[in-house]
């Protein structure tokens, strides 16, 4: 079971929300992506034992606790982990087992074995086996930990389980080809769940997984599921040769090397990349400062502006993300955001709050430094919530700071300057050889 | 309908590789599978077939097949008047 749909604890950010167009059209979108975690999970799971895939949009709204199951397997993010844990306990009182597992329980295994017959400290692949091994022997164990994190060798992966998703009831599909990112950025909670290696699935893999969905979704819009896709150029132009030939429309994160490297951005095109999702950070180069392991981001800064321009007038879009309230940021860093994504024309950009997320380094360092508002905030890890005091703003100058630009970039009038500056690109493109 | 306007539905099923029985006036894009990319790509391809240039104001109206073959159709027919 996945706690889905995208969480706002803060209502008047909520209520903002849900009348900013751009907002609510990437929050549906993520709303509707399905759970891959459980894909996988089904998949390691031994063709003898039926499974069933449930997603879970409100603990408090589920009324009839759907029965008839041995074991109960729940994933679920930082913002979701209370009501996975409200899930768990009313599985265990109707005398269900309960296996907890994702990333938060990654981060905090002895949180969450308060609320489970069992954990599962790391990747499926490797534990779920193991679980249902002593299950079948009634040895269900309370911890199961991948002694190395991100040892799970890609080339091994099993065919994610897309036969158990109703068609209809999803309009994007998720497929992996990669784990980890090279960046090690402070605030990212992938990295205690993937390790700090990058690994690739063949590419021989990833073209079945697709043409597995197609025999469901004939025309799919893929959403690749990786942290940082186009990391390993040469690997990048093998994939994106072999999609082309797939007819699909995808979707993707990576960062901003992509802008450096003219055929991948070509291949980009004509394999069916709408956009790409990169996580600019910030637009105040000070801020970007340590906010990776090796300040790749800071370095890069100043390439930001002409690699937006290089990537989109390859026709794909941009999706730029921002967070603020890093340490570098002042209540000036809004109004330097809102003038980047003007000079950029980004066809869309995402601003996020900085977020500390249990198991990360900025976890560790807020701490500390005695800056958290709160002990376990966990279901405000919403990125949208503020859980810690800012260095250089006041919590309500950057709460106001947040309101004020979403309103200035959400909004209806500013989104379609942007289209009508990316219509003038693409309509001068070729045709997509995917098409 | 019009010959024009259901030339431009014909331009609209062979931009996204849907049948014109799937593109109803009434629909919006992503009603019929048309996300907001492959919509901007379609007003993309009636602009440069057309030769016209939607004002930031239309494309605000541009939520449902209908409006768009409404507003474009209207623009050709503009345009050919002034020829």
């Amino acid at each position: 079971m996945a706690l889905s749909g995208v969480r706002v604890r803060n209502e008047k950010l909520a209520k903002l929300g849900v009348t900013l167009p751009q907002f609510v059209s990437r929050g549906k979108v993520i709303a509707q992506l399905p759970s891959l975690s459980l894909l996988i999970i089904a998949a390691a799971t031994p063709a003898d034992i039926e499974v069933e895939y449930v997603e879970v949009p409100d603990v408090r709204q589920m009324t009839d606790l759907k029965r008839g199951y041995d074991l109960v397997a729940i994933t679920s993010y930082s913002a979701q982990i209370f009501e996975a844990y409200e899930l768990a306990r009313r599985y265990q009182a109707a005398g269900i087992p309960v296996v907890l597992g994702g990333p938060h329980v990654t981060a905090l295994p002895d949180e969450a074995k308060q609320h489970a017959d069992a954990v599962a400290i790391g990747e499926a692949e490797i534990l779920w086996p193991m679980i249902l091994d002593d299950f079948r022997k009634k040895g269900l164990q309370p911890v199961y930990r991948e002694d190395q994190p991100g040892s799970f060798d890609l080339s091994r992966s099993a065919m994610p389980r897309y036969d158990l998703l109703d068609p209809a009831e999803y309009n994007r599909i998720t497929v992996q080809t990669s784990r980890g990112c090279s960046h090690d950025c402070g605030f990212c909670a992938g990295s205690k769940l993937f390790g700090k290696g990058f690994r690739q699935k063949p590419v021989a893999l990833i073209v079945k997984e697709i043409e597995a969905i197609k025999e469901k979704w004939p025309k799919p819009f893929i959403e690749f599921a990786d942290d940082n896709t186009f990391v390993d150029k040469e690997w990048s132009r093998e994939f994106l040769k072999a999609l082309i030939p797939l007819e699909v429309k995808w979707f993707a994160e990576t960062d901003i090397s992509a802008a450096e490297d003219e055929e991948l951005l070509r291949l980009m095109y004509h394999s069916g990349c709408y956009q790409l999702l990169i996580g600019l950070e910030s637009a105040h180069k000070d801020s970007l400062d340590g906010i990776d392991a090796h300040n790749w981001k800071w370095r890069q800064s100043d390439t930001y502006l002409d690699a937006i321009h290089r990537i989109q007038s390859k026709g794909i879009a941009v999706n730029g993300c921002f967070i603020v309230g890093l340490d570098g940021d002042t209540p000036a860093v809004f109004r330097e955001i809102k003038d980047f994504i003007d000079r950029s024309r980004l066809l869309e950009a995402q601003v996020t709050v900085l977020t500390p997320y249990p198991g990360t380094r900025l976890h560790q360092k807020l701490k500390a430094e005695n800056r958290l508002l709160s002990d376990a905030y966990w279901d405000r890890c919403t990125m949208f919530d503020i859980n810690y005091r800012p260095k250089n703003m006041s919590v309500e100058e950057l709460e106001k700071g947040l309101f004020c630009i979403f309103g200035e970039i959400y909004n209806e009038r500013e989104y379609v300057k942007r289209k009508r500056h990316y219509i003038d690109i693409i309509k001068k493109l070729p045709k997509r050889e995917s098409l | 309908m019009s010959s024009l306007e259901q030339e431009i539905i014909d331009t609209i099923a062979a931009e996204t590789g849907l049948g014109k029985e799937e593109l109803g006036l009434a629909a919006r894009f992503y009603d019929v599978g048309i996300d907001s990319l492959s919509a901007l790509e379609v007003l993309a391809a009636l602009e440069e077939k057309y030769d016209i240039v939607m004002e930031e104001q239309e494309l605000r109206d541009t939520g449902t097949i209908g409006a768009v073959v409404n507003v474009v159709s209207s623009k050709i027919r503009k345009k050919e008047a002034k020829a």
